[in-house]
């Protein structure tokens, strides 16, 4: 055991959080993760069994496997979880790499947060794993097709996991689809079969400061962001919203006008829309907007 | 015969016995019921006669099928609730209705920490109630009770914390940070509150992990004083953990002579694999004894809904916002409720919402039909918004529902405003619809939710006034005779306790409530008034300390 003054000098460990519905391939994923390791990981994983990490592999690899618990551990800060990570930055020096294998229904973007506090971890961003053979279905789905969004929307890097099952046309939907929620980079796989350095090395993106995102994390309801560098005339911006159709229950957003200055606060009810002055300032230039609706596809309305 | 053989005799004995309904005089021995009736039918055994509680009334002992030790825990830190409460040593707590209050409370018990960097902790902070919105224990108010000392106030929801700047810094939050649940207050700085995981996950790690939910002998024993004082002789951990630490503090206490509760654990399914689940299920069972009950497994489908979190069907929420969230992906609890039906466990459930009720129906429709087992005794907890279709199903599939009716006195009022509107709050807890379909009926206090106190909950069950005053769902309200059985032998039904606690009959369990008014000659509305002088459990009595007012 390093003793615990060592820690100042030492560089900050990495974190990455591995998220996805169930069967879409996370096991597989940190299955390969290990067999490739170089260096000691900690691995946090939601359950040790369903896992079926190949005793041998964990063995030979230096690192540790603590199993977790197989709820939402992001929705729940039950004993099992916090006692686990707790262990694991109490002997952080021992790693090189700290990776938690979210549930299949957890939001992988609320368990990086945790990185963005510990002083000792460094975010290395969100990889969700997609099963590219049900994601459209899914994405459909009453049940969790809202976790489905959720999910992605969180991700630094999507995987399209079990491509081979897809024909070359099937996947250009499925690009076109997610090209309407995620600027996260893509990539098809087989059975999760890329590089550790790619998977590790994410850059995570900033959580976004501003308050119209929050709203966006709800279970169940069915969220579109809408970014756009440029400004907007602020007389078009109420006719696209007198526009908008009586399924969106919620909109929010900061936007900045060309005949008007300074920041404003868009918010929207299913009755009534109001703009007021943003007074905490926003570094950005253009308008970032969301749009929660209840209607179980992907709202395509194009801001301006 | 044992020397603790004796005749209690009471002004009247309630037995929920269909023998004898009501008598005056009861025999125990070695703990159990030996005989019952009038004195000259009991004369015959030649014992004693014990005139303790000769102008009291008896009843069964209550069964809590649905609590948490955790309630034990949390006396140790301060009360913060909007109603009164009494801790397990009897001390009456007033209700903290404003900023004020709350720091004056908080001042005094910082007085006591004989440590100057020792964390000052406060429970069931409750500001939706609170008559000045504006006046809240943000970061600023709690530095008002100390900046050099890490404070923490956990809101009853349990879900939100709000923290002083001295807990902030300590936990690496500030300014800088963007993240999920980190709030701001108007003018943009930390207010102190935190609402999501990564930020609670900081802070309470800073303290050490309190009140997240472990047990240990003291919890344990504080716990049964809180059941003693208000009547109850067994209470349950509906979301325990059995390692090796919890099993031996389970253990250890119920071994305790003077430990005067019967102890039920379910272990929470949550934390481990179905393999690793059902191999600690079957090593808890070994510990099993007269005073500890252990092997089922509970289940969380859905969140709740005065959080907004429980899964509703249409239409949804009534103020229009998100549906809830599932625990589990319902694969996955498609694949737990099958694994743990096939071993031959019993299961208790968490539904809330209609929508998650229904998911578990057509779950269970599809494993009893695979694989049938007769008396199963599933039962589904707080079951809070069963439709009357959902009913019929319940009760084809033989299922159990353990009602949350307290929810009618404290949240009805927000339930009509805000999470299922006028129509739906009427059928919340829809106790009188169970009985008609002849569902098995427990009601429980989900303890620290609500307080542990069964009479209480039977005037909920029976009256369905809100906090407000206004009754809602007449047409579920049910009787006092029903409540108390609801909350007796309907509640050891759901545990499979029925045939030793619940009732007083011949060779149970010589278990009792001890009332200082008759619960079944008491107007409807002062059945929760009435004093509790302490219970009986196997025999022997354990005065209570709530007869302070």
């Amino acid at each position: 055991m390093l003793p615990k003054s060592s820690l100042k000098n030492q560089q900050k460990v990495p974190f990455t959080v591995i998220g996805g519905f169930l069967g879409a391939g996370k096991t597989s994923l940190i299955n390969r993760l290990l067999r490739h390791a170089q260096q000691p990981y900690a691995v946090l994983v939601n359950d040790f069994g369903a896992l079926n990490i190949d005793e041998k592999l964990i063995q030979q690899h230096s690192g540790e496997t603590i199993a977790l618990a197989n709820g939402c551990i992001c929705c729940s800060l039950a004993a099992g979880f916090s006692k686990g990570l707790g262990q694991v930055l109490d002997k952080l020096d021992h790693f090189s790499h700290v990776i938690v294998e979210a549930s299949g229904i957890a939001d992988p973007g609320r368990i990086q947060d945790i990185a963005r506090i510990e002083a000792s971890l460094e975010a290395r961003g969100n990889i969700v794993v997609l099963d590219a053979s049900e994601l459209l279905q899914q994405a459909k789905d009453n049940l969790i097709g809202s976790i489905i969004h959720q999910q992605i929307d969180a991700a630094d890097m999507l995987l399209l996991n079990k491509q081979s099952l897809l024909s070359n046309f099937e996947k250009r939907i499925l690009e076109n689809y997610l090209s309407q929620f995620s600027c996260a980079p893509r990539y098809f796989t087989d059975w999760t079969n890329i590089e550790n350095s790619q998977v590790l090395n994410l850059v995570a993106r900033s959580r976004n400061s501003n308050p119209l995102l929050t709203e966006v994390n709800n279970h169940g309801l069915f969220s579109q962001v809408i970014n756009s560098d440029q400004r907007i005339n602020s007389v078009e911006f109420k006719l696209w919203v007198a526009q908008l159709p009586s399924d969106i229950l919620r909109g929010k957003g900061l936007l900045h006008f060309t005949d008007r200055a300074g920041t404003w606060l868009w918010q929207k009810s299913t009755s009534q829309s109001t703009l007021t002055p943003f007074l905490q300032g926003s570094v950005e230039r253009g308008c970032e907007l969301v749009l929660i609706g209840k209607k179980n596809e992907p709202l395509l309305y194009n801001f301006k | 015969m044992s020397n603790t053989a004796k005749i209690y005799v009471a002004r009247s004995i309630i037995t929920l016995n269909p023998d004898c309904p009501e008598v005056t005089h009861v025999a125990v021995s070695e703990g159990k019921i030996l005989a019952l009736g009038t004195l000259q039918e009991l004369a015959g055994l030649n014992l004693p006669i014990d005139e303790k509680f000769s102008d009291k009334v008896l009843m069964p002992g209550f069964v809590e099928a649905h609590g948490h030790a955790i309630c034990g825990e949390s006396w140790r830190y301060s009360y913060l609730g909007f109603d009164q409460q009494y801790d397990p040593s009897g001390n009456c707590w007033p209700g903290i209705v404003n900023q004020q209050q709350a720091i004056s409370r908080l001042q005094a018990a910082q007085e006591k920490l004989a440590d100057a960097d020792m964390g000052l902790i406060a429970w069931h902070y409750d500001p939706i109630f609170w008559a000045d919105q504006k006046k809240l224990l943000d970061k600023h108010a709690l530095d008002l009770v100390s900046k050099t000392r890490p404070i923490m106030v956990m809101h009853a929801s349990g879900h939100i914390i709000n923290v002083n700047s001295k807990l902030l810094e300590m936990a690496n939050l500030d300014e800088s940070l963007h993240i999920e649940g980190l709030m701001r207050d108007e003018q943009g700085h930390l207010s102190g509150e935190l609402r999501d995981l990564a930020t609670q996950f900081a802070v309470l790690r800073v303290l050490g992990n309190p009140l997240i939910g472990e047990v240990d002998l003291d919890i344990l024993q504080q716990y049964a004083k809180l059941a003693t004082n208000v009547g109850v002789t067994t209470a349950s951990e509906l979301y325990a953990s059995f390692d090796d630490d919890s099993l031996s503090s389970y253990r250890t206490a119920a071994a305790q002579k003077n430990f005067s509760l019967r102890l039920y654990a379910a272990q929470n399914a949550e934390t481990l694999s179905i393999d690793q689940g059902l191999e600690k299920l079957q090593q808890a069972q070994l510990y099993s004894n007269e005073k500890l009950y252990l092997g089922s497994c509970k289940l969380i489908v859905d969140g709740s809904i005065q959080s907004f979190t429980a899964r509703l069907s249409w239409p949804g929420y009534h103020n229009g916002v998100a549906n809830g969230a599932w625990k589990q992906a319902p694969q996955k609890m498609r694949q737990m409720i099958r694994e743990y039906h096939r071993a031959g466990v019993q299961l208790h459930i968490h539904v809330n919402g209609d929508q998650a009720i229904e998911l578990v129906l057509d779950i269970l429709e599809e494993v009893l039909a695979e694989y049938p087992r007769a008396d199963h005794r599933h039962t589904l907890q707080h079951c809070q918004l069963a439709s009357e279709a959902q009913f019929r199903r319940i009760a084809k599939l033989g299922l159990c529902v353990n009602l949350f009716s307290n929810h009618l006195y404290y949240w009805a009022d927000q339930h009509c405003a805000l999470t299922v509107g006028p129509s739906r709050v009427k059928r919340m807890n829809p106790a009188a619809s169970a009985l008609q379909h002849n569902v098995p009926l427990a009601i429980h206090s989900d303890t620290p939710v609500t307080p542990l106190n069964p009479l209480f909950s039977a005037w909920c069950a029976v009256n369905r006034i809100s906090r407000s005053g206004k009754v809602y769902g007449k047409a579920q309200r049910i009787s006092v005779l029903q409540a108390l059985h609801a909350l007796t032998l309907g509640a050891a039904y759901t545990l499979k306790l029925d045939h030793l606690v619940g009732s007083i009959e011949v060779g149970k369990y010589a278990d009792f409530a001890v009332l200082e008014e008759h619960p079944l000659h008491t107007d409807n509305m002062a059945i929760k008034d009435i004093k509790v002088w302490g219970t009986i459990l196997s025999g022997v009595a354990h005065q209570g300390v709530q007869n302070v007012v």
